[in-house]
């Protein structure tokens, strides 16, 4: 890959500056590439931070037009955009922050069909998809491609984020061994509720893609916005998960 | 002896309270403890957290302290002072 120039040195000045991170870690971002989907109040956020740190390719995947609910929180949709396309919409204002940043805009969700070949496209993932079925399949596709999964969620004031990292971490079917019944597309959020953890779906793919820190490995960090509670929970892998498992009964499914 | 119940996300909701102390006879698996607040918090409650046979549903999570213990850990036992968390999925979007 090409080595950083001058100009990509001056702008990412102040994170380069970040200890542990440096040109290394500048490198390893803009070498990267990273799936998100979709980009609505969680995504847009994810891809802008993504693209302000200098990412190398974002693959965004996102069906439909802007609505007029959407505003409250998919910050890469205005309100001049009502009825054009979402994804064209996110890859303009993208490129408008980082003109470098090379987009693969795929105007589809995520499904069964697509996922293999959208999830080889790119060295990691973050799912902020709102069904599940959409979850499951980039959880499948990262496990058998061993790409690391970050899984970002919210709901009213509260959200959940861990990092799923293939062969070591417990997986979403681990968590959610079946579609959850009760869950609904729609649900109440504020759209800073979104931005704070799509903040931490960004940071936990740049630490993962520079080698950084310490990513929510195993862990699932809850947050509930109302009285500032922030919780780390230790995760359970299950030996007999169909998707990651590696009991018997797990490798004959 | 009394257990702190708390409830996030959907469940919460559907609780209508974040948190809640219950009394308890004894000791029991976590799985005592859906069914006990689901019995006590009503229908809407019961059928978020049980299924059909009266069983946790797989997809709801349950921390006592902050440690995730599956539903069928019968060898966990929630004592006096616990606390534990009932946790529904949620999503992006």
């Amino acid at each position: 890959m090409a080595p950083l120039t001058d100009h990509e040195k001056a702008v990412y000045e102040w994170q380069i500056w970040v200890p542990g991170f440096g040109e290394a870690g500048q490198q390893a971002l803009k070498d990267a590439s990273v799936l998100v989907s979709r980009v609505g109040g969680l995504g847009s956020v994810v891809a802008y931070e993504l693209a302000a740190a200098g990412i190398g390719r974002l693959v965004l995947a996102h069906a439909g037009d802007i609505k007029p609910s959407d505003l409250n929180r998919q910050l890469l949709m205005t309100h001049d955009g009502l009825g054009s396309s979402r994804i064209e919409s996110a890859q303009r204002r993208l490129k408008e922050l980082n003109p470098r940043l090379e987009i693969l805009a795929v105007p589809e969700n995520v499904t069964e069909e697509n996922a293999a070949k959208l999830v080889s496209e790119v060295d990691l993932v973050v799912d902020c998809a709102p069904l599940f079925p959409e979850r499951f399949a980039m959880n499948r596709q990262c496990i058998e491609q061993g790409k690391p999964l970050v899984d970002c969620a919210m709901y009213d004031c509260e959200f959940q984020i861990t990092t799923i990292l293939p062969g070591r971490t417990p997986c979403l079917a681990c968590l959610f061994p079946e579609d959850p019944p009760a869950w609904r597309r729609e649900f109440p959020v504020f759209g800073a509720v979104s931005g704070t953890v799509a903040c931490l779906g960004a940071m936990e793919a740049i630490k993962v893609l520079g080698e950084l820190g310490e990513p929510l490995a195993g862990t699932l960090l809850t947050c509930d916005l109302r009285d500032m509670t922030f919780r780390r929970r230790r995760l359970l892998k299950r030996e007999d998960c169909p998707v990651c498992g590696t009991s018997t009964e797990a490798l004959s499914k | 002896m009394q257990v702190t119940v708390e409830y996030a996300a959907q469940i919460k909701s559907i609780a209508g309270v974040a948190r809640e102390v219950i009394e308890l006879d004894g000791p029991c698996p976590v799985a005592d403890i859906a069914r006990r607040v689901a019995s006590a918090r009503g229908e809407d409650l019961a059928e978020i957290l049980l299924d059909e046979n009266d069983q946790p549903r797989p997809s709801i999570l349950v921390f006592r302290g902050e440690d995730q213990v599956r539903w069928d850990d019968t060898s966990t036992v929630v004592s006096d002072g616990d606390t534990i968390t009932l946790l529904s999925p949620v999503s992006g979007g």
